[in-house]
């Protein structure tokens, strides 16, 4: 795989965080910063007469503070996120319930790329031959993801391997008796400041991490996202299969920072590539260490 | 990029590589391709688009295609349709090759 950490520290124009903060202040503080300053002093001095005028006692409160409780987080969850950490944490093998004879079984069978199982030359993740590794595997990968929310739906668009998904937010129930898919169906309902994106309706095919961990058609996977402040968003990741674990596998949250300027790239997985990369680069070079473990 | 000219919504791409055919024929493009789309709601069911291929290194001049419609479906959703190497080439192996060149095909 190519490595792709730099875009967490560069933008697409080759800028630094340093030279993106200088942008920002520059171009968007500086010249919208004096009529702003002015607006919300007069916002805040006609609320405060306003609320003298209408009780002596109230405090002045800021607009923002007036529509809406102070602890109510965004549900507007759109935009370009990027994992704050790309080490791909959000699925935690650590935290694994034990395997069931059949999941162990797919287990041994798997022949990773990285970690303490890996052998070169060996490696079978079918995501060698381009195959989708589509979720629970894309909400991890250390590159950006982008957010679209329309009435009813909301989409994802993720950089990596250029795959989207549709999450339906129409309350609509999770079909009976959907037919095996890399990315399963998708429900999504709002739980309070929490969106809550059920899906079933799995392959067992793609493995579910890098460590050969696997998944079969019973796969109940549940996404609970929060948009902690502006510029934050946290998911966590349950994945319920019974028919490979013998407990559901509950993960840490992950969070992901709002990246406004950030445009989704191209990122095609081409098979022949794929190959020209092993063959030139990744079997001579011998195993990977295994990443940020 | 696409903008409004009355009621045709105009997409204009640039910036392709020279790698996949523009047709099932093998007809090629290059990194010069300027392609427009024209986009008009004919009526409520329909959608016309008509595809513009300006390609200076591969076409001596522009190639205009007649316009296309489209049917608007509003009960379906769009399906799982990945391309997997491994089913293509079991597919190619078990039905494509064994079956010689397609039936029936354009041209």
């Amino acid at each position: 795989m190519k490595s792709r950490t730099t875009i967490y520290e560069h933008d697409r124009r080759g800028r630094s965080p340093k030279a993106i903060r200088n942008f920002v202040w520059k171009n968007i503080l500086f010249r919208f910063a004096s009529p702003l300053i002015v607006l919300i002093a007069t916002l805040v001095f006609a609320l405060g007469t306003f609320a003298q005028a209408s009780n002596p006692s109230a405090s002045v409160q800021t607009p923002a503070a007036s529509s809406a409780p102070a602890t109510a987080l965004s549900r507007d969850l759109s935009g370009v996120w990027m994992p704050y950490s790309t080490h791909m944490d959000g699925i935690d093998e650590k935290l694994r319930p034990p395997l069931t004879p059949w999941g162990q079984a797919r287990f041994d069978a798997s022949a990773p790329l990285v970690g303490p199982r890996a052998v070169a030359g060996k490696e079978n993740n079918p995501a060698l031959h381009c195959e989708p590794e589509a979720v629970p595997k894309s909400l991890v990968l250390p590159n950006p993801f982008e957010i679209i929310q329309i009435p009813g739906r909301m989409f994802m668009f993720f950089e990596q391997y250029h795959l989207w998904r549709t999450i339906w937010a129409d309350g609509r129930p999770l079909p009976k008796d959907a037919d095996p898919s890399y990315l399963g169906y998708s429900v999504g309902k709002w739980e309070g400041d929490t969106f809550v994106v059920d899906t079933v309706g799995f392959n067992d095919k793609p493995w579910v991490d890098s460590y050969g961990n696997p998944r079969s058609e019973q796969m109940h996977l549940t996404e609970r996202y929060r948009r902690l402040d502006h510029d934050t968003l946290e998911m966590q990741i349950i994945m319920d299969d019974p028919k490979a674990y013998t407990k559901p596998w509950v993960n840490p949250p992950q969070r992901f920072k709002l990246e406004p300027g950030w445009e989704i790239a191209e990122f095609f997985c081409i098979a022949d590539e794929e190959n020209n990369y092993g063959d030139a680069v990744r079997k001579p070079a011998g195993v990977a260490p295994q990443p940020g473990k | 990029m696409g903008k409004w000219e009355g009621d045709t919504f105009v997409v204009d791409t640039i910036g392709f590589n020279d790698r996949p055919w523009v047709d099932s024929f093998g007809n090629p493009r290059s990194e010069q391709m300027h392609l427009t789309e024209r986009y008009r709601r004919l009526n409520r069911d329909t959608l016309e688009m008509q595809i513009i291929m300006d390609d200076p290194k591969a076409y001596t001049s522009t190639w205009i295609s007649a316009p296309r419609l489209f049917k608007f479906e509003p009960g379906w959703e769009i399906g799982e349709f990945f391309c997997v190497i491994d089913e293509e080439n079991a597919y190619a192996d078990q039905v494509r090759k064994p079956a010689g060149d397609a039936a029936g095909s354009p041209k």
